[in-house]
């Protein structure tokens, strides 16, 4: 005999929110997700929100209190479990039909019985091609046996937004994404990583991938045996790559190009040099000095160039730029410490990478070989530091660029913030996937919520109350807002057996 | 201000041979009734009681009743009886029957001779064998005293009222029929007395069913309009006496009256159910289960009314007798519901002329209510 989990029964609501009232004995969590059944078919349905009710008055409910607290009563409500109880306001998310699922266009029948959903209301959730991993479906706390994937170069290439506060398990989710994309070649990789946790130089990360050894590539000031010293040669730095990141005026800028459109690559050095310059006023030129000092720890002492730390050289490095655009173009995965870097330095390091694929890519596409490359993506820690209204107001850079336009040459960003609302609404509405972990904040939750794929009007209060590792995911390839679970990143190495075998074939599909 | 009024309303109150916390010289119960012999009220008669712990069933009922059309010679109108059962004070549903009965009222007015009779016919929302009420007449002289004072005829929307009254036995004699067993109670909401011709037909058919079963038939009543000889109320100084001798504790009163009339078939007492309780009610039993029971048989029943009377929406009040009210009781947008839907299947002219002609002579009560804004 099947038993059926029946938490309630739906007593009132409209389109925008059903409610009904929980059944004595459940407990039921915010964004849990319930089922209602019609013949064959069946809403699924998630929680938003958790009211009490009661039939008893209020001033007598509060008379009954006080009696309680305040007085040595055996008195109680006999008949509690009727006249007190939970009302539980639902969103319908998605209508199933023996052949289809779609969004509701109509409600419940009145006063119908709501179960919980198991894994078997699910099942017509399939894993599509090029999949993209993110974790279990989750209802509520409770974590359902059904993977969740995405089409992973639509998601990829329409750029992802992955949004938390502090300790909500950010690092843990960009982890398991970039694990199993290694399962994958429709991908490269860029993970510009100012924590160093990626690679797993002293615990376990994508270096102890069973395709790590092909496809993972690790620059470091400070090298592990065996990977890649980060050293970029001066001479493959362009002028534009200075731009939105490094802080110059108009005067220093036109005396930048100035050196550049004559002396090209040695456009650095020999600002360095310079004593003294017809064209360019001292001033400026002595500011720039300072500037490339302190950027890129370059000084002269006369005729010598001096380099202060090993990250710039003139004399090594100069195929760095192009060996990490070929890496990301075969789909790989480079990833690049910048945990020893200044925050200015980082970026200018993640700019003069991303803009190299970029224009790769852009040059792929003119040549009408951009599908013959996997797609890339560049993921970005503390995006407001490139992406930010303040940043982009003083000047465009890369990766505003990329947020625009990477799209079409299927170069996308992976930004990771905690305040998303720094960002400008027309570039927040372009990342087409938003993973959104626990949110305290009401501003920045507000941010997600205006530009999600999917009306999440009612999540906001979800939103807040999400643990470590509990995310929403919502996305224009997904046509619900589907409760994730992000598995621990440890756990992965856990499995007896690969990853990629033990997946059950099923996930969140395109349509 | 009145002021200097006040206080001088307030020291003549005070003054009142009334105005004394304890019972007075020779008080007793005061029944105009020379079938009721009332005792002298006693600080002995006071008796105190502990809940109960016993497995019978306890089964609460209570009538509700509304006007739907009402005019002097047409009426409609809605009765609904609704039954609880508890056992060990937890809600247990029937075996058999439904708990709720729900009947319209169609009434009338007739002419004979020199005087005005009223009729009613009742239709059940669900039709039940068991709940057959042909078996008595149904039409009342319209001064008859039950229904009316003396000096004006009776309304014809008190066919409802009576009505309800012969439901709330007629279900109750049903319940102990087939749903309840040696040892089980029925408390009625109300005292035992019938007062309506006909009525007793149907206490009397309850009590045999009670009798039969060996089921304890009682009656719990909110108010009580009974006196003193000292023009006391006879709740308020039974509550001086019972609450000076047991203060904390929960207590009955009796012996009150002896009572030698055949449309109250009860012995009656005053009862506090709960310690905390602000209220004492008057409580009776059908008279010859109380021989049967004896006092402790009568502690026993008051012990397992007072364990369902500590809800704390209403301490001391048993809470079936809460819930069976809350039930039974029509609400004014229920009565829209059913008064809409009666009008809407009228769908001829003359029957609607007729309704509206009929209930004009008595609306214009309700055109000055709407003036006012009520």
């Amino acid at each position: 005999m099947i038993t059926l989990d029946i938490v309630g029964k739906i007593v009132s609501g409209d389109f925008s929110g059903v409610i009904i009232r929980q059944k004595t004995g459940v407990d039921l969590e915010l964004g849990e997700l319930l089922v209602t059944r019609e013949d064959n078919d069946y809403f699924i349905m998630q929680i938003y929100d958790i009211s009490y009710g009661s039939q008893i008055p209020e001033r007598i409910r509060s008379l009954a209190a006080g009696l309680k607290l305040e007085e040595q009563s055996n008195l109680s409500f006999i008949d509690d479990e009727i006249s007190n109880f939970i009302l539980v306001s639902l969103k319908p998310t998605l209508f199933v039909t023996p052949n289809r699922y779609h969004l509701p266009k109509r409600l419940p029948k009145f006063f119908s019985t709501i179960e919980r959903i198991t894994e078997a209301d699910l099942k017509f959730l399939e894993k599509p091609n090029q999949p993209l991993y993110f974790g279990k479906i989750r209802s509520g706390s409770r974590v359902l046996d059904i993977d969740v994937f995405l089409k992973g170069d639509d998601v990829i290439t329409h750029h992802v937004l992955i949004s938390a506060s502090t300790g909500k398990g950010k690092s843990n989710l960009v982890k398991v994404l970039t694990y199993n994309l290694l399962n994958e070649s429709y991908a490269g990789l860029l993970i510009i990583d100012p924590h160093d946790e990626y690679y797993g130089r002293t615990k376990k990360g994508l270096k102890n991938h069973p395709n790590a050894n092909n496809k993972v590539i690790y620059y470091s000031t400070s090298p592990t045996p065996g990977s890649n010293t980060l050293v970029l040669d001066i001479k493959t730095i362009k002028p534009w790559h200075l731009n939105g990141i490094v802080s110059l005026t108009e005067a220093q800028l036109e005396c930048i190009y100035l050196f550049y459109n004559r002396d090209r690559e040695k456009w650095i050095e020999n600002i360095v040099l310079a004593e003294n310059d017809d064209v360019v006023n001292t001033q400026t030129l002595a500011v720039l000095k300072r500037k490339f000092n302190n950027i890129f720890g370059i000084s002269s002492d006369g005729n010598a160039l001096h380099f202060r730390s090993g990250l710039f050289s003139n004399n090594s490095g100069i195929t760095t730029i192009q060996n990490v655009i070929d890496y990301l173009q075969n789909g790989k995965t480079v990833i690049v410490d910048t945990s020893k870097l200044g925050g200015e330095v980082e970026l200018l390091i993640g700019g003069i990478f991303a803009e190299g694929i970029f224009s790769k890519y852009k040059d792929l596409s003119s040549k009408g070989a951009l599908y013959d490359k996997p797609c890339v993506s560049i993921i970005i820690e503390e995006a407001p530091r490139v992406l930010g209204k303040d940043v982009l107001d003083k000047g465009a850079n890369i990766f505003g660029t990329i947020a625009r336009e990477g799209r079409k040459f299927r170069v996308g960003l992976v930004a990771i913030t905690q305040l998303p609302s720094l960002i400008p609404k027309e570039i927040l509405a372009n990342m087409n996937t938003k993973i959104i972990m626990g949110t305290e904040m009401s501003n920045e939750r507000s941010a997600l919520i205006e530009s999600s794929s999917q009306d999440i009007s009612e999540e906001s209060r979800n939103i807040a109350s999400l643990d470590i590792g509990e995310a929403l995911l919502t996305s224009t390839f997904s046509k619900l807002a589907i409760p994730l679970k992000i598995p621990l990143f440890e756990d992965l190495f856990n499995q007896k057996v690969p990853y990629k075998e033990k997946t059950i074939p099923r996930g969140v599909d395109f349509d | 201000m009145n002021i200097e009024i006040i206080k001088d309303i307030l020291n003549q109150i005070k003054s009142e041979e009334t105005y004394n916390v304890d019972i007075l010289d020779d008080e007793e119960p005061q029944f105009s009734d020379y079938r009721y012999n009332s005792y002298p009220l006693k600080n002995d008669n006071v008796k105190k009681f502990i809940h109960s712990n016993k497995d019978s069933r306890i089964c609460y009922i209570d009538g509700g009743n509304i006007d739907l059309i009402s005019s002097p010679s047409f009426y409609l109108g809605l009765v609904r009886v609704y039954f609880n059962m508890f056992r060990n004070n937890k809600v247990i549903t029937p075996n058999v029957i439904s708990q709720k009965y729900e009947f319209y009222v169609l009434g009338k007015s007739l002419g004979k001779d020199r005087d005005i009779n009223f009729t009613f016919k009742l239709f059940p929302f669900v039709n039940d064998n068991r709940i057959n009420t042909n078996e008595v007449d149904l039409t009342f002289d319209s001064k008859d005293p039950s229904i009316s004072n003396q000096n004006f005829r009776a309304q014809l929307n008190s066919v409802c009222g009576i009505a309800r009254r012969f439901l709330e036995w007629k279900v109750s004699e049903v319940i102990i029929d087939e749903e309840l067993d040696k040892g089980d109670i029925l408390v009625r909401d109300g005292s035992l007395q019938t007062a309506i011709k006909g009525e007793s037909d149907f206490s009397k058919r309850a009590y045999a069913a009670a009798d039969k079963k060996e089921v304890t038939f009682c009656g719990v009543a909110k108010s009580s309009r009974l006196y003193t000889n000292k023009g006391r109320s006879l709740s308020y100084a039974i509550r001086l006496i019972g609450n000076k001798s047991y203060p904390n504790d929960m207590w009955y009163y009796h012996p009150i009256v002896d009572i030698n009339y055949l449309d109250h078939n009860a012995e009656m007492y005053f009862v506090k159910f709960h310690p905390s309780s602000r209220y004492v009610f008057r409580f009776e039993i059908q008279k010859n289960r109380v021989k049967i029971l004896g006092e402790e048989g009568i502690k026993e029943v008051l012990g397992l009314i007072a364990s369902n009377s500590m809800d704390l929406r209403f301490p001391g009040y048993p809470f079936g007798l809460v819930d069976s009210d809350y039930i039974a009781r029509v609400r004014n947008d229920e009565k829209e519901t059913h008064t809409a839907l009666f009008r809407s299947l009228c769908d001829d002219e003359k029957i609607i002329k007729f309704i509206n002609e009929n209930t004009s002579v008595e609306d214009a009560h309700g055109v000055l209510d709407s003036l006012q804004g009520i």
